[in-house]
C-alpha cells in the first residue's frame, strides 16, 4: 500500500489496528451499500490528520500551508483513482451536494441551448430531484428487468433538440446492475451533450468508467468519513457554479474538512489497490445470499447475475412487509436496508424497484462492506428461510 | 376490491385472498391508495400467473369504494384501480 500523501511516512505502510469492529461482536452488518463501516486506514489516517491538518489551507504560516499539502495530496491522490487531473477534483459538503451542483451548473452554462436533463429512470434520487429542479426539464429514460439502460431510446433522447445534460449512474446502488456508460458517453458526445456519471455506490469497489464530462462520489460508500462529496469536472466542461462568487480552495464555495479529506483520499487508494481482491471474495458471498433467497418460495431476486457490483444485492418477500422484516432480522444481529414503501420517510416505495417492475413490499436490500465477515453471511443465509416463514405464519399467509 | 387505507403489503395480501375464492377468468378490481400497490398487484400478477388488465388513477370523488372510506381517510389521496384477470390452473378451461 502507498505511503499516505503528505503525511509523515514511516518505514511501513500504516497497519490497520486491532480493533473489533463497530457495535457489539455478534452484529452483521450488511447494509454498507451507501454508508459503509469506517474502514480501518481511514480511521488511522482520520486521528493522524487531525493534528496536521487541523488549520485553514488559505492561510500563509506553516500551519496553513501544512493543511493546504494535505488537501493537495488527497485531491491528487483522488483524481487518480478516477482517471481525472488534480485540478478537475472538486470537494463537496455531501454527495447530493456534489450532484446538484454537477446538475445545476451545468445548466446554468447552457441555458441557450436548452433545458432538458436526460437521466436513466433508476438514478440516485438526488439526480432525479436536481434534474427536475426549478426551469429543468426531466426526461427519463427506460430500462430493462436488471436495470440496464434502453441505450437506442437514450441515443434519441440526448440527439433530442434543447438537450442540456444527460446523467448516467455508473452502476445501481440497489440492484448492483453495472450501466452502459462508455457505450452511452458514445452517443452523447457526438451531440455535445455532457454526461455526468454518478458514480456513488461504485467508487472503490469498480472501475471508473470512461466517457464522463462530470464525475460525483460519496466516500462514505467506500468506508470513508461522512461530511464529504466529490465532484470531479473535466477541463473543457461547460458548467458554472449555481453558487455566488466565494474565496475558497474548491470551485464551490464552503471550506474543506482537510483532515477528511485526506482519511477519504487515503482510504480510497486502500480499497482500489484491493479491489480485485475484494470482488473476488465479496461476489462469492453475494452469491450465496443469491443462492438462499432462491431456496425460499415466494421470493424474487433482482439484478443481473454477473454484470454487477461485487458486494450488493436486493430482494423482496411474497407479503412481508419490510419495516417488520428489517426489524426482525436487526433483533437477530443482522443489519440490512430495505426499498419497501413502509421502511422510507416518504411512503413511497423504492423507484428503482418499481422502474423494473418488481414486488417492492418485503424488500431487503444488502451490502457487503470490505470488511465483510463470511461467518456473518452464513449465519444470515442460515436464519433467513426459516424467519420468512415464521412472519407469513404469523401474517396467516402461508397458505396464499 | 376495497383495499382503500391499507398500506403495502395488505392490498396484495387481500387480493391474494380474493383470488383463492373466485374461479379462473374472474375480473378482480382493486381499489387502493397504497403507493406500493401499482407496482406490487403488477408484480403479484406476474408470480401467480395472472392477468393484469390495467391499472388506471381515478379521482377519489368518483370512486365507489371511496363511500366505504373511514372518516380519516383524506379525500385528496389518490385511488388506484387495478383490474386483475385470474387465470385458472393449466388444465380447468381458459378464462
Amino acid at each position: 500500500m502507498a505511503a499516505t500523501p503528505g503525511l509523515p511516512s514511516s518505514s511501513e505502510p500504516p497497519v490497520p489496528e486491532d480493533r473489533p469492529a463497530p457495535g457489539p461482536p455478534r452484529r452483521v452488518f450488511l447494509d454498507a451499500a451507501t454508508v459503509a463501516p469506517p474502514h480501518p486506514v481511514a480511521r488511522q489516517v482520520l486521528l493522524a490528520a487531525l493534528d496536521e491538518g487541523w488549520a485553514d489551507p488559505r492561510r500563509l504560516h506553516h500551519e496553513g500551508r501544512r493543511a493546504r499539502q494535505l488537501l493537495d495530496g488527497a485531491r491528487e491522490a483522488i483524481a487518480a483513482v478516477f482517471g481525472a487531473r488534480t485540478e478537475e477534483i472538486t470537494f463537496t459538503a455531501s454527495h447530493t451536494a456534489a450532484v446538484h451542483a454537477g446538475i445545476l451548473g451545468v445548466l446554468r452554462a447552457r441555458r441557450r441551448v436548452g433545458t432538458r436533463v436526460v437521466t436513466s429512470a433508476v438514478e440516485h434520487s438526488a439526480v432525479l430531484q436536481a434534474s427536475s429542479f426549478d426551469q429543468a426539464e426531466p426526461v427519463r429514460v427506460t430500462v430493462d428487468h436488471d436495470g440496464v439502460l434502453n441505450l437506442p431510446a437514450f441515443g434519441a433522447a440526448v440527439s433530442a433538440p434543447g438537450t442540456a445534460l444527460a446523467c448516467l449512474q455508473s452502476a445501481n446502488g440497489e440492484l448492483g446492475t453495472l450501466q452502459p456508460v462508455a457505450e452511452a458517453a458514445a452517443l452523447s458526445a457526438p451531440v455535445h451533450v455532457p454526461l455526468l456519471v454518478d458514480h456513488a455506490t461504485a467508487a472503490g469497489h469498480s472501475p471508473t468508467p470512461p466517457g464522463w464530462q462530470l464525475l460525483t462520489a460519496d466516500p462514505r460508500s467506500w468506508g470513508g468519513p461522512g461530511g464529504l462529496g466529490v465532484l470531479a469536472i473535466r477541463a473543457g466542461t461547460p458548467w458554472l457554479s449555481p453558487a455566488p462568487e466565494h474565496e475558497g480552495t474548491e470551485q464551490l464555495p464552503g471550506d474543506v474538512p482537510v483532515p477528511q479529506a485526506l482519511a477519504a483520499a487515503a482510504c480510497l487508494q486502500a480499497v482500489s489497490a484491493e479491489q480485485e481482491h475484494l470482488d473476488e471474495v465479496r461476489r462469492e458471498l453475494v452469491d450465496r445470499i443469491r443462492h438462499a433467497i432462491a431456496a425460499i418460495p415466494d421470493t424474487e431476486v433482482f439484478g443481473p447475475v454477473h454484470a454487477r457490483l461485487p458486494h450488493v444485492a436486493t430482494f423482496s418477500c411474497l407479503y412481508l412487509d419490510g419495516e417488520t422484516l428489517v426489524r426482525e432480522l436487526d433483533a437477530l444481529g443482522f443489519a440490512v436496508g430495505s426499498g419497501s414503501a413502509c421502511t422510507t420517510a416518504a411512503g413511497e416505495p423504492s423507484h428503482v424497484l418499481a422502474a423494473i417492475g418488481a414486488l417492492t413490499h418485503g424488500n431487503v436490500r444488502i451490502g457487503l462492506p470490505t470488511q465483510v465477515d463470511p461467518a456473518g453471511v452464513n449465519a444470515f443465509c442460515a436464519a433467513l428461510p426459516g424467519l420468512v416463514r415464521r412472519i407469513r405464519e404469523q401474517l396467516g399467509v402461508d397458505e396464499l | 376490491m376495497d383495499a382503500v387505507g391499507l398500506l403495502c403489503p395488505q392490498p396484495v395480501i387481500r387480493l391474494a385472498s380474493a383470488a383463492r375464492a373466485h374461479p379462473a377468468g374472474t375480473v378482480l378490481a382493486v381499489y387502493s391508495t397504497d403507493p406500493a400497490s401499482g407496482p406490487d398487484v403488477a408484480a403479484w400478477c406476474r408470480m401467480r400467473g395472472h392477468e393484469l388488465l390495467d391499472q388506471v388513477p381515478v379521482p377519489s370523488a368518483s370512486s365507489t369504494a371511496q363511500e366505504q372510506v373511514t372518516a380519516q381517510e383524506p379525500a385528496t389521496v389518490p385511488v388506484l384501480v387495478s383490474r386483475v384477470r385470474l387465470r385458472g390452473a393449466p388444465s380447468a378451461a381458459a378464462g
